[in-house]
């Protein structure tokens, strides 16, 4: 549990904070920002989801490298810190498709099986979707504003705006 | 063909002998293709795991660096795709990775040789489409390609890169993904080749 920081959320990490913490993911492509946070006390966090769902045949080493399993690690660390999951709103923002079909696609591009992936995690778990900015061939850097709720996202074209706001 | 050992060769995966196999061929056919090059182009650093391909992006300036990727897709026995990225640097104003600039042409025919010179060394059939470009965040790009490699369950083989000539040079990186049933076909004729 971290309070008062400006939080760098890498790869496949998780991270909670209560108070006044700015979580921030730089340049998702493909992979998702999913912040979720409890509209009743400020605690919230991200997972920076990299793929949509576990293998079948691997151990998952780190919940947050994909959706299905890190929505529910961020859900249970949020609750141990006090959060109630009857208060807790998400958003979701990546899940572009920045190089184009590439030889390696059969179907749906991994983009957006990592959205579909994280909205029927959220689903499964009684969780609101209150903001979301996924999909299209732009990277974006998103920060998520734990004490204001806001989520911000910027890209190459465009300068920060406020997405929507979690409270 | 030049050998190898003038390549650092780096790998991270517990199952070392696969990639390693065939990231020393990857290597030696770019350096091969590099020594025969006119227009400027170096190699160093050869990687066959995902750690080393993420690093890219610090080299590449950090996540939210402006970079262009020209990424070629490979058809055939051994398809995936093979790619070039670089911080989308301007020269006189004019980005100088782009389509028909000096560096796209001659990345078009770097990946072709590279699609042929695979296809001769291990006698199946590959050739590659021309190559589109993206420009975005580097670790949009760079991310984007891991996962999709983690996803198909292959390795990212990567090797540091520059092209150009003085002042017009790029410096970034080739990342080369193979397709599942390429990989462990490739796999296998180089084992049988060392076994035979």
């Amino acid at each position: 549990m971290i309070t008062g920081s400006e939080l760098l959320v890498g790869l496949s990490e998780i991270q909670v904070a209560k108070g006044a913490a700015m979580f921030s993911i730089l340049g998702l492509g493909s992979c998702l920002g999913i912040a979720i946070r409890d509209t009743q006390s400020p605690i919230g966090g991200v997972v920076h989801a990299m793929l949509p769902t576990a293998f079948a045949n691997k151990p998952v080493e780190q919940a947050g490298k994909f959706a299905s399993t890190g929505v529910p690690e961020l859900i249970a660390r949020l609750e141990s810190e006090g959060a109630n999951r009857s208060n807790l709103i998400a958003s979701v923002v990546g899940g572009a498709q920045v190089i184009g079909p590439t030889a390696m696609s059969n179907g749906l591009d991994l983009g957006t099986q990592n959205v579909e992936a994280a909205i029927a995690a959220l689903r499964d778990h009684g969780i609101e979707l209150k903001v979301s900015d996924t999909g299209g061939a732009n990277g974006r850097s998103m920060i998520f504003n734990l004490a204001s709720g806001e989520i911000k996202v910027r890209t190459l074209s465009s300068d920060e705006k406020v997405i929507g706001v979690l409270c | 063909m030049v050998s190898v050992q003038k390549l650092r060769l780096n790998s991270e995966s517990s199952s070392l002998a696969e990639p390693n196999r065939l990231l020393a061929l990857i290597a030696a056919v770019l350096q091969s293709l590099a020594t025969s090059q006119t227009f400027g182009f170096d190699v160093d650093g050869a990687s066959g795991s995902t750690g080393k391909a993420l690093e890219a992006v610090e080299l590449l300036g950090g996540a939210e660096a402006r970079c262009a990727a020209v990424l070629s897709a490979l058809h055939g026995d051994i398809s995936g795709y093979v790619a070039f990225v670089g911080f989308q640097n301007e020269w006189g104003g004019i980005p100088i990775l782009r389509a028909e600039s000096p560096h796209y042409c001659f990345l078009k025919k770097l990946f072709q040789h590279f699609a042929e010179s695979l296809a001769e060394h291990t006698n199946l059939d590959l050739n590659s489409n021309d190559p589109v470009i993206a420009v975005e965040m580097a670790s949009a790009i760079i991310s984007s390609m891991v996962a999709d490699a983690e996803w198909n369950h292959v390795p990212v083989f990567s090797l540091n890169a520059s092209i150009g000539i003085a002042p017009e040079i790029i410096s970034g990186c080739i990342l080369y993904i193979p397709r599942l049933d390429g990989y462990k076909l490739m796999n296998q004729i180089l084992v049988n080749r060392e076994a035979a």
